[in-house]
This record gives C-alpha cells, structure tokens and sequence, in this order.
C-alpha cells in the first residue's frame, strides 16, 4: 500500500533543537496525527486531545527526553507514558521523529488487522512503555518506574501524560498519594489541561477544578503554564527534569491547552472531535489550517 | 512448619508459609520486591518488611494502584509479589489486572489470600467466591490453587521462575489440617501438572486447595460404601491439565468437582468446559450455588454452604446412578 501524506515532514530530529524547529515539529506531529486518522483503518481518530498535546509532545521528544536515536530500550532512557492512551497517535508520529518507528507504518499500520498501530497503545509496540488507553492507570505505571529507578540506582526521568477528564480517575489520586510518600521527584506529571471530556467541559462535568491546588495538596510541586507555548514548556520542563528543581517532591506541570488547537472550525464545537470520522472534507478542511 | 503470634493467634499452614517463602526466595533472588496494599499483617509480611524494608513496597489501601505499579516494576525487570486479599485484588482492581497485567504478559506475580470461604469471620464483602471465575478469563496468567503449605511454598517459587503472569490463590488456613501436609512427601508443583493422590475405578473426584483433602476423606468413605473413587489434585486450574483430567474421566465415566469457590466460573466450570467438548461425562460441582457470604463459625459455614466431604460423597453417588441410567 502507498499512501502520499498532505506534506512532507518538515522537520528532522538533532540535538540542541531550536525553539522555532520544536515549533516546527509540533506542526508536524498535528499533520501526521490527522494523516494517520484519514489513513487508519477505521477512518477514525481522537483528534481533539491528539492537537491539545502536540506542543507537549514536541518539547518532550524534541529535546527534554533523553533518549537514544532509534532505540526504545537503552536502559539509561528517560520514561515517557501516555495516560490518556487514546491519543496514542501523536505519541506514534512522534516515535517516527525519533528513529523508532518506520514513517510508512503510519500510514499504513493504524487501526488495521495486519498492522501493529493500535488506537490505544500497548508495550508491544516499540517505544511505548505501557498498556494504556483504560484511563487513570498510568500514574501508577510511572510511580513504578520511579520508585524501581531508585532501587536500581539510575537517574532517568519518567513522565507521565494525564488528560484532564482522566483526573477524575480515583487512581490517579491513589498514585498522587503514592509519589508524595516514597518522594518520588524523578516523576513529573503532565496534565494535558484541555477543558473538555467526552461530554462538555471538564470543571462541569467533574468538578475538577481547582487543579493545581490538588495536586499541591497532595504534596506535589505543581506549575500551571500555557501548554501551547513551547519555550514556556521547555523551560518548566528541563527545570522539573533535575533533581534540584524540589528535592523529594514529585512534579506536576498542568498545561492549559485548547482541545482541538489550533484548528478553528474544531474548536467550535471541541466535543464533536474528541474521537471522530475523517471524511474527505473534514481531512482537508483541517489540513488547509495546519500551516506554518 | 514454624508458628509466629499476631493479635494472640498462631500463624501456620498456608499463612505462615506465604510470609516464610518470600522471605526465603527473596533471600536466593535480589529482583524480588513484595507490594502491599495494608494487608500485610494479615497475609504474614511484617517479617519481610523487618528484613527488607527497602524491597517492600506499600500502597496503602490501594489495590489498582499497586497492581498498575506492579507492572512497572516488573517492566524495569524487577519481579514483584503482590500477595493481597482475594477479593480486593480481583475485584478492585480487575482491570488494571486485565489490561496492564494480562494484556502485556508482565512477570507480576499475584496472590489472592483469605480466598472463599476461609475468611469466616469477615462474610460477603470479603469471601472470593468469583476469583478463579475472573483471573482465568484473562488470557496469560496462570491459576494455581494448593492443597497444602508445602506445595504452595513450592509453587510459589515455580511462580518466580515461570516468566509471565501468575495469580496463586491461598486460603486463611485456620483448619487443623493445614498444620499438616496433605500431599506426599514425593509431591513436586509443576504448573500446568495435577496430581493424582489415590488411584480409583468408579468416580473420579477433582479437587483445588482446601477442598482436597475433603476428596480424600470423601474417598475413604465411598470406599466403605463400595465405591471406588480416584483423586485429584487440580493444583492449576489454567493452563488445566486436560490429558490427566480426560485419562482419569475415560477410566471412571463419572466425575465430581470441588472447590471453595462458587461453581459458576470456577474448578468446575473449567472441567465442565473441558468434558463437555472432549469427552461428555456424568459430572456434579461441588461449591458455592450462586450465594453470597456470610460471616459465621467456619464449621457452620462450610456445612451450609455444601463445602464438606459429606457433600463430595453425595454428589459422587448422585453421579454414578446418573451413569447407571
């Protein structure tokens, strides 16, 4: 099967990024994910939190994770687990950048019977760290991954990629108790702070806010930034990365992100695009946004 | 097998062995870690927390949690023991089992204690009457279950060895035939492998844990009846072992099931599903009947709820005038 993406890649990874590349792959990682909906085997993907959390993923395997080029399991590699495992390909086109997945596997792996890409991610595909895609339950993964870090004396960072709607999970919070106990500051959260469930807006639907405050009541070092901002990410980001950043504390970094971000005529109507069909139009009417 | 006190009770059998062979494997393999969800006064792990506080892990009361955690342990190559309540691991925290424990294959290996009717003080809450129902439905993980402490310290190590998932089953063992041994003395667990404890020809009767011993009581008192009866010790109830479950059924045409457990789901179901394709047989389940628990005297519980060898001899009798029809 052949398949012609909208654009060419337009962006190669290296290290010491600059800002404005991290932008540039940011943009790639939405034009892959929407690419990887249209091509998928159902026509189908959660494109609204994948567009929320390019920016962070950008950032993450731009250059904050430390990582060996093409291989996911060098033991000294820094953990990334994707929580809301429905956004699974982002986290796809992002391991394409990285050397780990092959390009044409998006196109032609997702969502398909012979085809290893699943729209809910699992370790049998390389550089996933965990089965996820059930909510709630990889905080817990990464408090598992930390906690075995230290027992193992190694000094690899794991995060851990939340959904807001995901916060609602009891066990997510049984895992915020956990990290603050065992002082596990080689964990940082990230909560990709969309606003929007399922349904209609999160604080309505659950509740939730104020987020940061319970986090920080759980004893974590929380920091709300603009998750749309790439420096602004990088900077909390490679702070909350080194151990002096707070001591035995686990992080949080809340990013407030837009569901469907930046395309306009899905941030309309945010819930109609959690997980949703591509038709031809749809498919280029997105693509026709997604521009430098 | 050596006793401890807690709350002014001695700790034996299947209990004390938990604790005693934890300790010891941790002692032979330094990727063991134990995690704990507050039970582990019950299921007899202060001890490993003395001698290891660094490789025991506690969540609280927490059970998605640690199973979850557990999986990243076990993906940093660690091999972590989650011997929590039956009840609660399967129940709480059933699809952190399925999806980041089945799913994966992770090397977790869990146990289920006070498992069925063996926590009799504490009723429906806390009596697993569905655990073999739902840990065998997960595909990858092995279900074992053992008549005596002996075996299960050495299942517990087979369970270390064996890379994968494995669920083991334990009961309270307040019952004095569990301060002594039930299997032979030439007993191996092997998992995946029954036993067979005393050769018959008339009926075969199939026993998980607890209730083995009853089959063998059961036995001597069909014996004095006139009836043959052969027995087996199921020990893993998945992978089952079909070719000496179907070797012994062809022998006797008849076959009894018992399990502390309910019978949906469970030993007998498995046999049921097993027979019923391969080899239609005469068969009565001996278990719990669709009840939930109750929190009571264990002796009166085991008699109301049809868990005694009394029980065994009934159903294996009602088999074989089904099969003289």
């Amino acid at each position: 099967m052949t398949y012609k993406p909208y654009y060419e890649p337009i962006c190669t990874w290296h290290e010491n990024m600059e800002a404005e590349e991290i932008q540039d792959l940011a943009l790639q990682l939405r034009r892959d994910a929407v690419d990887i909906a249209n091509c998928s085997g159902t026509h189908s993907g959660h494109l609204g939190g994948e567009l929320s959390a390019a920016d962070i993923m950008a950032v993450l395997y731009g250059g904050i994770l430390r990582m060996k080029q093409g291989d996911p399991e060098w033991e000294e590699r820094d953990r990334l687990i994707l929580s809301k495992g429905h956004n699974s390909a982002i986290q796809y086109a992002a391991l394409v950048f990285r050397g780990i997945l092959r390009r044409e596997q998006l196109y032609t792996e997702m969502n398909r019977l012979d085809g290893i890409l699943q729209e809910h991610s699992n370790p049998s595909i390389p550089g996933i760290e965990a089965p996820t895609g059930s909510l709630g339950m990889g905080l817990s993964v990464g408090c598992g991954f930390a906690w075995a870090a230290r027992k193992k004396g190694q000094d690899y960072h794991t995060f851990v990629i939340l959904g807001d709607g995901e916060c609602t999970e009891g066990q997510v919070w049984e895992s915020a108790m956990f990290a603050a106990k065992y002082k596990l500051d080689s964990l940082t959260a990230i909560v990709d702070y969309n606003g929007y469930i399922l349904t209609g807006k999160t604080d309505e639907v659950s509740g939730l806010a104020p987020l940061e405050e319970k986090w920080k009541s759980f004893g974590w070092e929380a920091r709300t930034v603009d998750g749309h901002d790439t420096e602004m990410l990088t900077n909390v980001l490679s702070e909350m990365r080194k151990p002096s950043f707070a001591p035995g504390k686990p992080r949080v970094c809340i990013a407030k992100t837009k569901k469907c971000y930046p395309v306009g005529f899905m941030m309309e109507t945010p819930v109609n695009y959690h997980s949703a069909h591509v038709t031809k139009d749809s498919y280029t009417a997105c693509m026709e946004e997604l521009v430098k | 097998m050596t006793t401890e006190t807690i709350f002014g009770h001695k700790i034996q059998g299947a209990r004390a062995a938990v604790g005693e062979t934890l300790l010891h494997l941790a002692e032979q393999d330094e990727r063991i870690v134990v995690v704990d969800a507050e039970t582990a006064v019950a299921t007899n792990l202060m001890g490993f927390k003395e001698q290891f506080p660094e490789r025991f892990i506690t969540t609280g009361i927490a059970e998605q949690c640690a199973v979850s955690m557990a999986y990243g342990l076990s993906r940093c190559g660690l091999v972590p023991y989650l011997p929590l309540f039956a009840a609660f691991l399967t129940r709480r925290a059933y699809d952190q089992l399925f999806v980041q424990i089945g799913y994966p294959n992770a090397n977790v290996k869990l146990m289920g204690c006070y498992a069925g009717i063996s926590t009799a003080s504490t009723g429906a809450t806390h009596q697993s009457f569905n655990d073999i129902a739902l840990m065998r439905s997960i595909p990858n993980i092995a279900v074992i279950e053992c008549a005596d402490a002996n075996a299960l310290s050495q299942a517990m190590a087979a369970c270390v060895q064996h890379e994968g998932p494995t669920y083991i089953r334990v009961i309270r063992a307040d019952l004095p035939e569990y301060e002594k041994n039930i299997l032979p003395e030439s007993y191996r667990f092997q998992i995946g492998k029954a036993a067979i404890l005393r050769n018959g020809t008339d009926v075969t009767l199939i026993g998980s844990g607890m209730m083995t011993v009853r089959c063998m009581r059961a036995a001597d008192e069909l014996e004095r009846r006139g009836v043959s009866a052969e027995v087996i010790d199921l020990g893993t109830i998945r992978p089952l072992d079909e070719e000496t479950v179907l070797a012994s059924c062809e022998k006797t045409n008849a076959v009894v099931t018992a399990e502390n457990h309910d019978i949906t789901g469970g030993v007998g179901s498995a046999v049921a599903e097993l027979l019923s394709e391969k080899m239609p047989t005469v068969l009565r389940r001996v278990g719990v009947h669709g009840r939930y628990g109750h929190s009571a005297q264990l002796g009166e519980l085991l008699a109301d709820y049809g868990l005694t060898e009394e029980n065994i001899v009934l159903a294996a009798e009602e088999a074989l005038r089904s099969t003289r029809r």
